[in-house]
Formats: C-alpha cells, structure tokens, sequence
C-alpha cells in the first residue's frame, strides 16, 4: 500500500469526510462493476455497493477495518455479501424478455447470445467454491496481481495458486461440458 | 503439463471476458448511492465504539438487521432529526423535503427508491422506544408487500431485494418483541401477529405468470408462514419464541459446516439450469432467426444467425419436456 493510501486510510479512521468520500469515489465504481459481473443485475449490484460501505464504515467506527490493502479489504467485503445472497437466492433463470431483443442497437439475436452465454460463465462461476470463484474473478476480471489477491482473501499467496488451479480445472470441465451438452443437442 | 495449464488458463480468461463489459451504471441510482453514504457517514460516526461487540454476539437476526439497517445508540431526538433535515437539504437541495416526500410512493427500479429506503432506515433510527421501532418495521414490510402488489399489477419483474427487506424487516420487528419483558411482548406479538396475517393475506391474492415471479412470492408467502407460526408459538409460550430463535441462531451458526453440502446441492442444480438455459437459447434462436428458403443448406455463411442452428431445431423440441420444469 502506498504512502498516499495510508494517509488516505488514516483520515478515514478519524472518520474524516474528505477522506471517506474520497474512498468511496475511487472504489465504489470498481465494486460496482464487480458485483454486477457475478450478479448481473444492477439493483442487487448497488445494494452490495451500499452494504459494502456501510459495512467499512461500522468496522472503522468499532476499531477495525482493513490493516493495510484498502482495496482488496473492500472487495472481500462485498465477496462475503454476494456469498450470502448466493446461498438465500436461487440461479436467476434467463428471461426470454422483449428488452433482450430490443437492447442496444446492435443486432438483437447477437445481443441475446451474449446475455445467454454471461448467464451460462456466471452459472459455472457459482458451481465453484467461494473462495475459488473470488480468486478467479480477482486474477482474470479485476486483474488482480496473485499478491493483491492473497490479500483480498487474506491467505498466503500458495493458497491462491492452489485455489486458482482447481478453479481453473473445474470451471473448465462445467464450460466444456455444457458446450458439449448443448453441441450434442445441435447434432440430435 | 505446464503447456496444457497454459492452455486451460488462455481458454478460461477468454471465456470470462465476456463478464467484463458492464452496462453503464444508473448515473442516478450512483448518486443516491453515494448521497446514502455521506448521510451513513453522518450516522455512523456519531455512534458509540461499543456497536461492533454488540453485533458480533448477536444472533442470525441481528446478522440479517445489520445488513440491512445501522444501528446507533440514541442520541437526543431534537439533534438527531436536526441532523436528518440537514443531511436531506445538503444532498437533496432546496427540494429535499419534496424528493424524499416524492419517493414514498416509489418502486424498484425507480431512481427515487433508494431515497425511500434511506428514510426508512433513518426513520427507523430516530425511533427512541422498541413499541414504535416494531410499528415502524412492521409499515415498512407492509410497504415491501404493497410493492410487491404493484409490480404484480404492472406485470413488472420483481426484485429479490425487495423479499429479502421485508423478511429482515419482519425479522427485526419479531427480534425487538422477543427482548421485551413478558406482557409488553405478548402484547407486542399480537400485533405483529394481526400484520403479518393480514400481509400474508395480500400475498395470497399475488399470482404472477412469469415462473420466477411466481417462486418469489411463493417463497415470501412461506416466509410470513413461518413467522406467523413462529410468533403464535411465542404467544402460547414467550420462552418458546427465545428457544426458537436461539436454535435458528445456532442454525445459522452451523451454517459453515453444511456449507459444502449446500454447495454440492446447488451446484447440481446450476447444472440443470445451465443446461435449461442451453436450451432456451437454443429456442430464442428459432424464434430471432428469419425463415430461411428450404433449398438453404444448413450452416451456410448466407444463413447469418442460424445457420450453425439449422440441426438444432431437434434440441429446441427436445427441450420442450424440461421447459416446464421448476428448478426450485
């Protein structure tokens, strides 16, 4: 963490405002974007955004919060709030809504494939554990280094590698499988 | 081995770009966002150091209250609603009485609607004694059921969020009887009792066509099932409404070690979704692509969308039977 970020933190911790907006305007789009690419749905995006920091702010307020890296500390928050909407929700099945054929104004059917196919690496993504669906999401979507994300996780960096490795394998198999599944029914 | 890891890696992180385009975020729904968090900063900073210990020995209800609603120990009232009006002028301006009075009877999706459940939530704050924090949660979950009712009027989709407020919001009120001395709880239990029967009776009315409308407020209906049950026990029987949420609270503190379990379940499931949803697409495709001339041979360049397709109309059909299958 840098020295401007610890400044940055330290303020917070006092509870100054200038410092806590100032976090929030330069993560919260970032969480946003995160929570969407595992939720998909904008409301339940900005209910994790807010719970998020709501949830920095109680911890600062008791004495805790993040002991150095801000942004893996805020991204394992909002990691823990999509866990537990994932076990009390069930999958969000697609609908076949005229939005997704009016979308944009690029071509419908191509509009349609790509919210089927997101739908489809979200559903894989859920099939992995916890901790292997962050690592994944961390390393290849937010690209985080393997050192950020030990961090957001707060294990040792060989964890990460082992978790990322099994994530891969796994989330390789659902992917093929369902590809296969679906080419097998092209073929019938 | 290093090679096919190497291989497996490029495939996944190609596969997961797809997740990372997102939609331009609600400009006005951010800004209620961020409006939310200088009025939490506002709150928060106010309170005692002595919150985070009480939530960390509370039980599931407590849990599910804090995700939802900040708690503070009390200051005197005439500050706290000085601070809430200058809070509401400062982010809302000269109109911020108007704007929250606005968003009252706004629904999810609208850009008001945080604001109102922002309101809630410090209106639920400046209350001083439980008798009115349970009448307010007990409004609020009302509200949850009456929204629930337009969108269903409307033919709108229903978001989850909002079930899941109105079973915090029952939550919280059953919580606060709960730690009320016996008469006051009884009485109180009554209460939550006559509202709850009567939103459980709007919710018998809620029928939606759309089958994941239709499980949502079937889960909401089982919900309120469930705590009204839960609250007739405690009026036969006050200790048998602490035991209750005690062994819920253990439950919930189990939680982790049946995680593996559920995870096992639902993957499962996600399994069977995914390929449902392979099959949807497979339809939406029949139904996008324009008729093509029977002479067309099938997968031609010329035949755009589906020409990949044209063997598929066999797995649309064949699907037909998992169609109507409920995931859950």
């Amino acid at each position: 963490m840098g020295t401007q970020e610890d400044e940055l933190l330290h303020a917070a911790r006092q509870f100054d405002r200038q410092a806590l907006t100032e976090i929030y305007d330069r993560y919260s789009t970032a969480l946003y974007a995160y929570a969407m690419r595992l939720l998909g749905n904008p409301e339940l995006a900005e209910e994790c955004v807010a719970d998020t920091f709501q949830r920095f702010l109680l911890a600062l307020r008791a004495g805790g919060g993040p002991d150095g890296y801000l942004k893996a500390y805020l991204y394992r928050i909002a990691h823990n709030w999509i866990t537990d909407l994932y076990r009390r929700q069930p999958f969000p099945t697609v609908e076949l809504s005229e939005n997704m054929m009016t979308d944009g104004n690029a071509n419908p059917e191509s509009a349609a494939e790509t919210r089927f196919e997101q739908q489809r690496v979200r559903a894989a993504l859920r099939c992995l554990t916890a901790e292997q669906r962050q690592v994944l999401v961390l390393r290849f979507l937010e690209n985080l280094s393997i050192e950020e994300t030990a961090l957001a996780i707060n294990k040792p960096e060989s964890a990460v590698k082992s978790l990322q490795h099994r994530a891969l394998a796994t989330l390789h198999r659902l992917l093929t499988d369902s590809e296969r599944k679906n080419k097998g029914y092209a073929q019938a | 081995m290093r090679k096919l890891n190497t291989i497996t890696e490029n495939e996944i992180k190609r596969r997961l770009e797809i997740l990372k385009e997102v939609p331009e975020r609600n400009p006005h729904a951010a800004s209620s966002g961020r409006a939310r968090f200088l009025a939490q900063i506002e709150e928060i900073s106010k309170q005692a150091v002595s919150l985070q210990g009480k939530q960390r020995h509370s039980g599931w209800v407590e849990k599910i209250r804090s995700n939802f609603i900040q708690r503070k120990e009390r200051l005197p009232m005439l500050a706290q609603l000085l601070s809430v009006i200058l809070i509401l002028s400062a982010l809302l301006g000269g109109g911020g009485a108007a704007t929250v009075y606005a968003s009252q009877s706004s629904l999810p999706g609208n850009w008001l609607y945080p604001v109102k459940i922002w309101s809630e939530d410090m209106r639920s704050d400046l209350a001083d004694s439980p008798d009115t924090q349970i009448e307010l949660q007990l409004q609020f979950a009302e509200r949850r059921v009456e929204e629930l009712a337009e969108l269903v009027g409307k033919g709108q989709p229903l978001p989850e969020i909002v079930a899941l407020r109105l079973e915090s919001q029952v939550n919280h009120a059953l919580q606060l009887a709960a730690g009320l001395q016996a008469a006051q709880m009884s009485e109180e239990l009554s209460q939550i009792r006559q509202r709850l029967m009567t939103q459980l009776q709007v919710m018998e009315q809620l029928h939606s066509s759309d089958p994941q409308a239709e499980a949502l407020l079937t889960r909401t209906r089982q919900m309120l099932q469930t705590r009204l049950r839960l609250v007739e026990e405690g009026i036969q029987s006050p200790n048998s409404l602490h035991q209750q949420l005690k062994s819920q609270d253990q439950s919930q503190q189990n939680q982790d070690q049946l995680q593996q379990q559920d995870r096992d379940r639902l993957q499962q499931q996600d399994q069977e979704r995914l390929q449902q949803q392979d099959q949807q697409r497979d339809q939406l495709r029949q139904q996008t692509c324009t008729p093509q001339p029977q002479n067309t041979p099938a997968g031609s360049p010329q035949n755009g969308c589906c020409g990949s397709d044209a063997g598929n109309h066999g797995n649309g059909q064949g699907a037909g039977g998992n169609q109507g299958g409920k995931g859950k």
